[in-house]
């Protein structure tokens, strides 16, 4: 698996899977795309860092608790979020400003919900790859 | 014994569940229940409403939003349940039961 060659690849190639997973996560509200699948790409990467640089300096090892705190906070940050809907319907007059349709900052808190989206569905992923490989929780 | 009334259990909820699809609406027919205001509503004023262009989006996320919430806890919770499953017994200092 660990060649030289595929060492260089990806040392090219991760910057841009790292900036195409953001980018799908940020603009997921105006292109195709959202918290589902920039995470996806983004645990994609993750696991190719993880996997081709184990012990050397590149080597990601997430400090123990880390992943777990992350998808729990996203997790709770995701339901304050949609809880600040809940309690406020429209017709109470409390509104978030939407913007204009087709511009970066519009549709009010969606792009902060993409984002958690992604960040849960980045860690879980990742989380499961080192669990599956190396048979331990990631520490 | 057991496999006998596994195996009556599943066929009498595949066959409920059989008889159940026959009475599906055809399929792509005009009059069908999903044709209604709704699919209207969110494809003529979702970008009004909710600020993006991405109507798909903006139905997961805004109408839908706490479907798309109780999805990510199913993925949560399926990690939770796949732990017990991968991980091996000989790995065990004194940090692998912290998350």
């Amino acid at each position: 698996m660990k060649t030289p060659i595929s060492c260089e690849v990806a040392r090219i190639l991760l910057p841009f899977i790292y900036l195409f997973g953001f980018y799908v996560m940020i603009y997921g509200h105006i292109s195709p795309g959202g918290g589902f699948a920039g995470g996806s790409i983004l645990a994609a990467g993750l696991i190719l860092q993880h996997t081709l640089f184990k012990g050397e300096p590149q080597s990601l090892s997430p400090a123990p608790g880390t992943l777990g705190r992350l998808i729990g906070g996203a997790l709770i940050l995701y339901g304050l979020l949609k809880a600040l809907h809940f309690f406020n319907p429209p017709h109470s007059g409390f509104h978030i400003p939407v913007g204009v349709a087709g511009t970066l900052f519009s549709g009010g808190t969606l792009m902060p919900l993409n984002i958690l989206i992604g960040i849960t569905v980045g860690a879980t992923f990742f989380f499961i790859a080192i669990l599956f490989e190396e048979g331990r929780l990631p520490l | 014994m057991k496999t006998l009334l596994t195996l009556l259990i599943t066929t009498s909820l595949a066959v409920l569940l059989l008889l159940g699809l026959t009475e599906l609406p055809p399929f792509g027919h005009a009059d069908n229940p999903a044709h209604n205001a709704v699919m209207t509503r969110y494809l003529e004023e979702a970008a009004e409403e909710t600020g993006a262009a991405n109507v798909v989006t903006a139905m997961i996320l805004d109408y839908r939003g706490f479907d798309t919430f109780f999805e990510s806890i199913v993925i949560a919770t399926s990690l939770l349940a796949v732990i017990p499953l991968f991980i091996r017994e000989d790995s065990s200092d004194e940090n692998t039961h912290q998350l």
